[in-house]
């Protein structure tokens, strides 16, 4: 007679495990030429971050690192709806700019993307009209808040700059 | 227990603690404080003033406060983190930023972290180059000057942890810098590369050799590009800040982090037990970081333990085993060479009977592997023919510590030592041996006025810094020892009152120290009366005395008895069972001590049991699930006795694991014709050993760090050590493949981890009862005996001795001459020993070519009064001739040796001194009486190099001082109190 064996199943494999999905992994990125390229940067690394940093260790490109940084540190300081209020602003002006038509002042056939326009509005102001223009509150308040960020953008342009890390912080250094 | 206390930190209150550094007790709270030079091991530096905080208004260093009850701290004050700033940015000016080439950016840079924590925008101070190169010359580490914030830790921890005495810094300088010798170049100095000062730089301005080019995806880009792309970012910082760029470094921090491996392990070297972190990416060690966690060395490591690792990836490790045929060796599978490991050893038994086989364990081994080795010796052949090292080291210790005061190990722990009022150390080059317990006695020395008492025929370092050098006359250690035990009762300096508590034996051990006088002592070992008086004086008067000795005595034909002699001192002074108290035998292997515990002797099971008794022989049977009669009730033979039998044609096969007996057995001219004459043998080993080259099987063996398991120091701390790496090629581990040969003979034990063998063992020896792996976890460890509920016993003695009456026994001895001794025709002693680079026959330090650089081969040294004599100079070749054989070696003259005394290192095999020594024993444990060497010397016209190069330390001048001197910075004119600005931050 046989005796009762106690013995545990060894859990049957369901569905691919990592190491397959791994290796079909290579073979997609081997078959794709991805894997040949990332072996042709990792073994040629040196010299191509030599060339790469050859190439940014200019003046003129470590110009256009530092511009482009005072662009991200700028936006970065800026809160989200007012420059969307300012972007947005903009984009209706140059949208009205990009509407204006000197033809179409100067009496030629409206074409059909433009309304129609009147003649009287797009000529010259002339000394009275001027004077008028200067009692047009309406025009007035449009013109005001250009004026004052031309009169901030003056002031901010008068004020030196050594290092703008320390314009920025507040901090001095003699540099890094 | 220490007492709770709540304080206020920037108005939360925390709980912890009182009388805990404010550094240590916030990060136990989460909080990081800024605080560079601040280390656990070290204390308050005070000199990188990046922790400033307020306390009741006024600015004070972090640092230097410790908690208690009330104390309100405020870290968010204008003025605090003004001031925090500028100490930041004054050590900014000092140390160049460029973390994500830096080998240290690997998440523990402190001024990497601070400046992280700190979050700083830009660094006030511009970082200018010192006028200081890099010093490449050690080896092992680099200093660069440019990366040095002159934080001191360095210098703390080689003046006052290490004691080694060559860094300082001298902050009135024109341009500060780290500097050894007080300005050599590393290599040229007395720096002995224990590795102190690198584990402790907070930065990267000391390095391990190692790293370079290794930790992170950028650190091993040239210089050539690094340097431009350092300048490229530097000048970008100026508009962005230094934030982006803390955070790219941050970023590389974190993605390093998978590929470096931190694990535990245990030193595989001497026997003081050194753990630490090994931090590896995959099979390159990048080295080897202590922590102040480690129980028996804290930060400390000696050369060794920290830089002398190549061989675990050496090109000539064994990694298949190898069968020898037609002789030579060929490669074999494991299947096939461990069939024919278990057929023939079975053979060898069924056909000469179990007394013809013979084990030696380990003493590298674990304490797992030991009781494998002990077991299959017993349990499967039937012999009791196993033993250990410690045959040619330490017995004759354990067998002075059995017959005084019952347990064969330490008495307490390098604590004790450490609060010691009077050390004496015997026969022991402590400083080369067991460095870093001579740094704990030198600390204490030098920091707490500890008195040092040397005896020694050699004026080694500890012999240079004694309060008191004794120099006996060789193999004359017993009549001194005894004479000052005579001193102390005739002169009311024994200690009665312990006596009549605790020992047995008092009144005829006294009458036998009748011939003992000062005046024969004197007579016999050459030391003067007063000297011996002085000594016995400060033995006797101390309220705390721990003496320490080594192979100085117990390699001598009467080791046991010297050693009883001492342990006979150590008792009429009532020196055992207090703190700062007790006999320390130091063990000269990482587990010779575990070798020896877990059974591999010729008369004891593991935990010390005799074989000899028949009730321990029951319940050893009766764990190991066998009949008693199965187990022999005889004694075996010991390493000497088992080559001698060998060489007679008693002992047919051996098998020797991790031990190199054919360069380490006194006499090897006897053991090689013994291991020639063997029908079968059998060996486990790393490398292919001299030993190996006789073995019929050699089974390639995994190191420490490729395996689990757990060791035992000279402390008697057990400890576990994990594995760090895979094994090498076929290599395995040797509990593995003594699981594996049992398995094949008919024992099938199942063993699938090194923790169930220590859990069988633990069932079975009450000496270990509480002992798991999970109670040693990490950095825990239990000191034996272990108690089953787990309490273990890190001083022995405090309530009696292990015997019938609790009391411990004074034993009487009697003066015996050596069996060796100068005479006319060989008139010169050749004592010998280890030095403090190399460690015995080099298979492990030998393949570090730094270590060679320090040491690049034999020599013997010899005293300048006989170099006067013979007219030998450094590099005069001379010929050492014994009553065995003849060597030639070139000379080094030096008044570390006096006299007719010569020294020979051990290390180098060709020629070895044991080709010189002879096969005269302590009669009692059989160790060989290496020390008790009488030769004769002659001069060789024959001229060559001095034999150590002047680089070694040994040349170096120490400029001993009291630490940082961070008084000098501070009285500097020029020193500005933070939050102040500083005009020369570069020198502040």
């Amino acid at each position: 007679m046989a005796e009762r064996i106690s013995h545990d199943v060894t859990p049957p494999k369901i569905g691919p495990d990592a190491q397959e999905e791994l290796d079909r992994l290579v073979q997609t990125l081997h078959e794709h030429g991805v894997l040949r390229f990332a072996n042709d940067v990792v073994a040629s690394n040196q010299e191509l971050l030599r060339i790469l940093v050859g190439g940014l260790n200019k003046q003129g490109s470590l110009n256009a690192i530092q511009n482009l940084s005072v662009i991200a540190m700028t936006l970065s300081a800026l809160p989200p709806e007012r420059f969307y209020q300012v972007m947005s602003a903009l984009g209706e002006g140059i949208e009205q700019v990009g509407n204006h038509r000197h033809d179409e002042a100067q009496g030629h056939a409206p074409s059909a993307r433009s309304p129609q326009k009147d003649p009287e509005k797009d000529s010259a102001p002339g000394i009275t009209g001027l004077y008028r223009m200067l009692h047009d509150d309406e025009l007035w308040y449009a013109i005001k808040p250009i004026l004052a960020g031309l009169r901030a953008f003056s002031e901010r342009l008068d004020r030196p700059v050594d290092k703008p890390v320390t314009d920025v912080t507040g901090k001095p250094t003699e540099g890094p | 227990m220490n007492r709770p206390c709540t304080i206020t930190f920037d108005g939360k209150r925390l709980t912890g603690n009182a009388d805990e550094p404010l550094i240590d007790f916030l990060e136990g709270h989460g909080i990081a404080l800024p605080s560079v030079c601040y280390h656990p091991a070290l204390g308050a530096l005070e000199t990188c003033d990046a922790c400033w905080v307020e306390v009741e208004g006024e600015l004070t260093r972090g640092c230097t406060l410790r908690t208690f009850e009330g104390l309100a701290i405020s870290s968010r004050d204008t003025q605090a983190t003004a001031a925090r700033h500028e100490g930041m940015d004054r050590l900014l000016a000092k140390h160049e930023l460029y973390c994500t080439v830096c080998e240290n950016n690997n998440g523990d840079c402190r001024v990497h972290n601070a400046v992280v924590e700190m979050d700083i925008p830009i660094q006030r101070y511009e970082f200018k180059p010192k006028p200081h190169p890099k010093d490449t010359s050690s080896p092992f580490y680099t200093y660069d000057p440019d990366q040095c914030i002159l934080c001191g830790q360095c210098v703390e921890a080689c003046q006052n942890v290490e004691v080694n005495e060559t860094l300082s810094i001298d902050y009135s300088s024109e341009h500060p810098r780290v500097l050894w010798d007080g300005g050599k170049a590393i290599n040229d100095s007395s720096c002995v590369h224990c590795g102190h000062c690198v584990t402790v730089c907070p930065c990267n301005a000391l390095q391990e050799n190692s790293m370079f080019g290794q930790t992170g995806p950028f650190t091993a880009l040239p210089w050539s590009l690094k340097r431009p792309m350092i300048e490229m970012v530097k000048e970008v910082e100026k508009t962005i800040s230094a934030k982006p760029i803390t955070g790219v470094s941050e970023l590389d921090a974190t993605w390093r982090q998978p590929g470096i491996k931190r694990t535990k392990t245990v030193c595989t070297y001497c026997g003081v037990g050194c753990s630490f972190e090994m931090w590896t990416r995959d099979r390159h060690i990048l080295k080897v970081q202590p922590t102040e966690s480690a129980p028996a060395n804290g930060i400390s490591t000696c050369l060794k333990g920290k830089f002398a690792w190549d061989f675990v990836n050496s090109k000539e490790r064994l990694t298949t085993p190898l069968i020898r045929e037609n002789g030579r060796f060929r490669e074999a599978s494991w299947d096939e060479a461990l069939d024919l490991v278990a057929s023939r050893l079975l053979e060898v038994r069924d056909t000469h009977g179990p007394q013809s086989l013979g084990f030696i364990g380990s003493s590298k081994a674990s304490n797992e592997e030991a009781y494998l080795t002990q077991k299959i010796a017993r349990l499967i052949i039937g012999t009791n023919s196993v033993d250990n090292s410690s045959r040619y080291c330490q017995n004759p210790a354990t067998k002075g510590l059995f017959r005084t005061v019952g347990y064969g190990g330490d008495a307490g722990t390098i604590q004790d030592i450490e609060q010691a009022e009077v050390v004496v150390l015997v026969g022991s080059n402590t400083a080369e041996n067991h460095p870093v317990i001579a740094s704990r006695i030198k600390a204490a020395q030098k920091l707490r006025g500890q008195k040092l008492v040397v005896f020694d025929p050699r004026k080694h370092e500890m012999a240079e810094r004694a309060n008191l050098f004794l120099r006996p006359n060789s193999s004359t250690d017993l009549i001194w020892a005894s004479a000052l035990s005579r001193y102390m009762f005739d002169n009311g300096l024994a200690d009665e009152e312990f006596l009549s508590r605790w020992v047995n034996n008092v009144e005829a051990y006294r009458a036998s120290l009748a011939p003992f006088t000062l005046e024969f002592a004197e007579q016999k070992t050459g030391i003067p009366k007063q000297q011996l008086i002085d000594a016995a004086e400060l033995i006797g008067r101390a309220k705390s005395v721990c003496l320490l000795w080594a192979m100085g005595i117990t390699q001598h034909s009467h080791g046991s008895d010297t050693s009883t002699a001492l342990s006979n001192l150590l008792l009429v002074t009532g020196n055992y069972g207090k703190p700062g108290t007790g006999g320390y035998p130091m063990r000269g292997h990482n587990n010779v001590q575990g070798a020896s515990d877990f059974g591999c002797l010729r008369n004891m099971y593991p935990g010390y049991e005799k074989v000899t008794d028949e009730d321990v022989r029951k319940r050893w049977a009766k764990g190991w699930g066998v009949e008693p009669d199965q187990l022999s009730l005889n004694e075996g033979w010991g390493n000497f006795l088992m080559v001698q039998a060998a060489s007679e044609d008693k002992l047919k096969a051996m098998v020797i694991i991790g031990e190199e007996t054919a360069f380490s057995d006194a006499n090897t001219h006897n053991v090689h014709s013994a291991f020639e004459s063997l029908d079968f043998m059998v060996v486990q080993d790393m490398f292919l050993s001299r030993t190996a080259q006789f073995a019929d099987v050699v089974l390639p063996a995994c190191p420490s760090v490729e395996k689990e398991g757990t060791f035992v120091n000279t402390e008697r701390r057990i400890q576990r050590f994990y594995q760090a790496l895979e094994s090498l090629g076929d290599s395995r581990p040797d509990w593995r493949i003594l699981t594996d040969l049992a398995a094949r003979m008919g024992h099938d034990w199942g063993y699938t981890h090194p923790s169930e063998i220590m859990a069988e063992c633990a069932s079975i020896s009450p000496l270990f009862a509480g002992v798991s792996y999970e109670r040693l976890e990490g950095w825990k460890s239990l000191l034996w005996p272990v108690a089953a509920d787990g309490t273990d016993t890190p001083r022995l003695y405090t309530d009696g001795f292990p015997t019938e009456d609790a009391k411990a026994s004074l034993f009487v001895l009697e003066w015996q001459e050596p069996l060796e001794a100068a005479d006319d025709e060989y008139a010169f002693m050749l004592n010998n020993g280890r030095l403090l680079e190399h460690f015995q026959g080099t298979n492990q330090t030998g393949k570090s070519q730094g270590i060679w650089d320090q040491v690049p081969g034999s020599f013997v040294e010899v005293s300048p009064e006989l170099a006067a004599e013979y007219d030998i100079q450094d590099g005069t070749w001379v010929r050492i001739t014994s009553r065995r054989d003849s060597h030639e070696f070139p000379a080094l003259v030096t008044d570390r040796v006096a006299g007719k005394t010569l020294y020979l290192p051990i290390h180098f095999g060709k020629p070895g001194v044991n080709g010189l020594t002879g096969e005269h024993t302590d009669p009692v444990v059989h160790t060989p009486a290496y020390k008790e060497t009488a030769v004769k010397l002659e001069v060789l016209d024959k001229r060559g190099a001095p034999p150590l190069p002047s680089t070694n330390y040994r040349f170096g001048k120490r400029t001993p001082n009291e630490g940082v001197a961070v008084e000098v910075k501070w009285a500097n004119d020029d020193y500005r109190l933070p939050p102040a600005h500083q005009t020369n931050p570069r020198k502040m």
